[in-house]
């Protein structure tokens, strides 16, 4: 069916929706995966210390790929050209620590089975969002929201089977149920709207890469704030950290993984929009199913009923992130991104044209290069000596793996990483 | 010699400008969205606390 688009404009628009659909199943991959070495270290310390973790790795990780990939001199230069977006990024940051911490007390008052169907539904509160502050599916057509639509709602039902199905149901003393539903749904919020300031930095022209280096000091601030209060004091705080430092490394290990994933899930909301990118992501929730059952041996004492309830909702799961990954953007709906940029153009005083070429994946900065300095060097090394040392002191964990399995899914996951990778450095320039 | 004009800093070095960026950023709902929903997050935490 013709567009009426010139053939170079059609081939260019649906050459983006498959870098965003590809990199939204790339994150789905990583996020899943970075459960992985969380789960060698969970139940070795308190919850709060666990997120600490994983985020002093992603904190690393989110200034050392993006300068490693672009440079400092390209990263720099991005955030200046769009200092007003800071204030959204370290938002961003302190809504994720906020979200997480509530899914604590989630899974503390009602369990699993019950806390993660709650606040999968992040991915309905960011498709709202998105139609109504980037007007996303406006003009998409009734075969568009059926698309999108009953495909994240597919995703949610499947995503709560799988959750039932698995989860451990076993009554929790002490527990307050209302509580509980009110802190899931809390974070299922707070994580659907922190998509707001992920599509708000990408209509303004941002790359994913600059964006994310100052995400990182919302979650960094957020999270010592949060672990200091928990803890009761900075003194009690560091005694957590060194009583967990023989599995900080995991902890590592796992924020490392779970930035890959994220800075997929960021170009997937910038090229298709929150409202398809985020539910293609949200299928993480099968890649830690196959680790979980697979490599970790989760799934063996679960029964046959259990089992095809599992086979049930990682079909629906599969049926649904293909409706998403169908259903590329029309001109009309093109359009209606385009008048979403235009105002952001306006009231920010950006360069249209600029903006414009870099949502298509032309910018002309990521394509011309930024100089590269020798002590960039100091973020790869300094990252590579703290694993190293971490390494030093970790102990081995007493939860059996299987490791062909693992080497089996790494592989998968790798691959995903260099398809990903070099989709978004042909189209994009990882612009 | 005037300094050269450096385009990606023009608009924060232009004072008037900045203002109104910055009179843009706080009249911006896209920000009290997401910081409302934040305040009540962390309103829930003290609850749960």
């Amino acid at each position: 069916m013709s567009t009426g688009l010139k053939p170079e404009v059609e081939n260019r628009v649906r050459a983006l929706h498959i870098v965003g659909v590809v990199c939204g199943l790339a994150a789905a991959a990583w996020l899943g995966t970075a459960e992985a070495p969380v789960k060698l270290a969970a139940g070795q310390a308190p919850p709060l210390i666990v997120t600490l973790g994983m985020v002093l790795g992603v904190f690393m990780a989110r200034w050392t790929i993006p300068v490693l990939l672009k440079g400092a001199d390209f990263v720099v230069r991005d955030l200046r050209q769009n200092v007003h977006l800071i204030v959204w990024a370290l938002l961003a940051g302190a809504l994720w620590v906020v979200a997480n911490t509530l899914t604590v007390f989630a899974i503390r008052n009602v369990g699993l089975s019950i806390a993660f169907p709650l606040w999968n539904s992040n991915c309905l509160i960011g498709l709202f969002w998105g139609w109504l502050f980037f007007n996303e599916l406006r003009g998409a057509g009734w075969k568009g929201w059926a698309q999108v639509f009953g495909g994240s709602l597919a995703l949610v039902i499947g995503a709560a089977i799988l959750a039932w199905a698995t989860a451990e149901r076993t009554p929790i003393a002490g527990a307050h149920p209302m509580l509980g539903i009110a802190a899931a749904l809390g974070a299922g919020v707070l994580w659907g709207t922190q998509y707001i300031p992920y599509r708000k930095a990408y209509i303004s022209g941002m790359t994913p890469l600059s964006f994310v280096t100052m995400i990182a000091f919302g979650e960094l601030v957020s999270t010592l704030v949060l672990s200091v209060i928990f803890a009761g004091s900075f003194h009690n705080l560091g005694q957590q950290i060194v009583a967990a430092r023989p599995f900080l490394f995991w902890l590592f290990l796992g924020g490392i993984c779970w930035v890959f994933g994220d800075l997929f899930q960021q170009y997937a909301a910038k090229y298709i929009g929150i409202g398809r990118g985020i539910p293609l992501s949200n299928t993480n929730q099968l890649w830690g199913l196959a680790w979980g059952a697979l490599v970790f041996g989760e799934l063996t004492t679960i029964g046959a009923h259990a089992r095809m309830l599992v086979l049930v909702g990682s079909l629906i799961m599969i049926v649904g992130a293909a409706f998403i990954g169908t259903a590329a953007a029309p001109a009309s709906e093109r359009s209606s991104w385009r008048s979403a940029m235009q105002r952001e153009c306006t009231r920010y005083n950006l360069d249209p044209v600029r903006v414009e070429r870099a949502l298509t994946g032309n910018d002309e900065q990521a394509r011309q290069g930024a100089k590269r300095r020798a002590w960039e060097l100091v973020f790869p090394i300094s990252s590579l000596a703290v694993m190293v040392w971490l390494g030093l002191s970790l102990e081995r964990s007493s939860i059996a793996l299987n490791l062909s399995w693992a080497i089996v899914l790494l592989a998968l996951t790798l691959c995903s990483l260099f398809l990903s990778g070099w989709l978004l450095w042909k189209r994009t320039r990882f612009s | 010699m005037p300094r050269p004009l450096r385009i990606h800093t023009l608009q924060w070095e232009n004072n008037q400008m900045k203002r109104s960026i910055v009179a843009a950023i706080f009249s911006d709902v896209h920000l009290w969205v997401p910081v409302c929903v934040l305040l009540g997050g962390i309103c829930l935490l003290v609850v749960l606390r």
